[in-house]
């Protein structure tokens, strides 16, 4: 499909970086945080370091599940060849992953086993689709969910639901048949403009990748044209309201799985705030 | 189609060296006691590493379309998830793959929704060609 695309305005930042002095967390990033603080500690426990950085972000990076509908981004960054790459440098640059590779290789399976556990079994988990997740019961990253959210086998659970969820939003979204009648007028407005294309999804597979992109004025061209026909032909407004419908449905249908991860992160704030506190890291 | 187009581009690519000083490979290179990377298997459950990938893959190389396993057994940082997709060149549908998780038989999964993109609801048995690495 869709290349998740993203924006970039100027170098990479931390996002935690950008919160004045005094000025709390958002309980995502105290859980984020928190998390974080327990598998430092859990690490420098099993003999190994673990950095906590604030959670990096290229600036502005946004998501365009359905189709390009700025205008004025698909100008800035076309496909976003350039969020990318700033993207993949995250990984790259990230001083836990710099520090693993730093260590000799015969170290390098005990620091995996004290953070991921020796072998990935102990946890389960059923996305609504009926797929099963595995992960180790063991390991710092468990043992820091455990100790924050009191129950990492619920957490696990919850977590692989919710991102599930976000998924079977966009699937049924552009499975919708109200979805595939905007996408006629939308390639009709490309085919004006000299693009044959079916569908956003169906472009974006045409696409080079990012480490040998298009000359930026192609690329920029086709994604200024994607989002001027999405606004024109009514698709944006089509998945735009689809989105809400479908995920008001599934909010419903799985009323009682998001409740439980709300549950469990409600239940692990007070914990995560005095985590993050001691640690002296937030107001 | 697709998949016959991503298979020869496949072929064009062997190994990679990246900055960081790991090496992503295929199976000649890769050791048992290899640790650290998105690992694809020939096999079920583990058995027979066709490759280990520290970073982003566009193309699997002789692993396209061979996978019957992955296991995400990268160390913990910014961008330790996986993720795994239908096309190469991060194209087509894709699903997500939790650092530390393991999918031990891809019969039984399936790609994720991605608007419409090939391959979607497909099997991830013998039909992945590209991998990247993101967060959760």
């Amino acid at each position: 499909m869709r290349r998740i695309l993203y924006v970039l305005v100027g170098a990479v930042f931390l996002a935690g970086c950008a919160r004045p002095a005094g000025v709390a967390m958002s309980d995502a990033d105290a859980l984020h945080t928190a998390e974080k603080v327990l598998l430092r500690e859990c690490m420098k426990r099993a003999g190994f370091e673990y950095q906590i950085t604030p959670e990096a972000r290229v600036p502005g990076e946004r998501e365009f599940p359905y189709v390009i509908d700025d205008i004025a981004w698909a100008q800035r960054h076309g496909y976003g060849t350039d969020i990318q790459r700033g993207l993949e440098k995250l990984r790259t640059d990230d001083p836990n992953q710099r520090y693993f590779h730093s260590l000799p290789a015969a170290r390098q399976p005990a620091a995996i086993a004290a953070a991921n556990g020796s072998k990935p079994t102990g946890l389960t988990a059923k996305d609504p689709e009926g797929m099963v997740m595995t992960h180790s019961d063991q390991g710092c990253q468990t043992a820091a969910d455990r100790e924050l959210y009191g129950d990492a086998q619920a957490w696990f659970q919850a977590k692989v639901t919710a991102q599930a969820l976000k998924a079977m939003r966009v699937e049924r979204a552009s499975a919708d048949p109200r979805f595939a009648a905007a996408t006629e007028p939308w390639a009709a407005c490309m085919h004006a403009v000299g693009h044959d294309y079916a569908s956003p999804a169906k472009l974006r597979e045409t696409l080079p990748p990012p480490e040998k992109p298009l000359p930026f004025h192609d690329e920029q061209r086709m994604a200024v044209a994607e989002a001027t026909c999405a606004l024109s032909s009514g698709l944006a407004s089509t998945a735009k309201d689809l989105d809400a419908h479908y995920d008001t449905q599934l909010r419903q249908q799985y009323k009682h799985d998001m409740e439980t991860e709300q549950r469990l992160k409600q239940a692990a704030l007070p914990r995560a705030r005095d985590i993050v506190r001691t640690a002296g890291l937030s107001s | 189609m697709p998949k016959i187009r991503n298979a020869i581009a496949a072929m064009a690519v062997v190994a990679l060296t990246v900055l960081t000083g790991a090496v992503d490979a295929y199976a000649a290179p890769a050791s048992p006691a290899a640790t650290g990377f998105l690992f694809v298997y020939y096999g079920t459950y583990q058995d027979n590493v066709c490759g280990q990938f520290d970073q982003n893959q566009s193309v699997w190389g002789p692993c396209t379309n061979k996978a019957e396993s992955l296991f995400n057994d990268g160390y913990p940082g910014n961008r330790d998830d996986a993720k795994v997709y239908w096309g190469a060149n991060y194209t087509g549908a894709w699903r997500y793959l939790y650092n530390g998780a393991i999918l031990n038989d891809l019969h039984d999964f399936t790609f994720d929704p991605s608007n419409g993109a090939s391959g979607h609801g497909q099997q991830l048995w013998h039909n992945i060609a590209s991998s990247s690495w993101v967060n959760l």
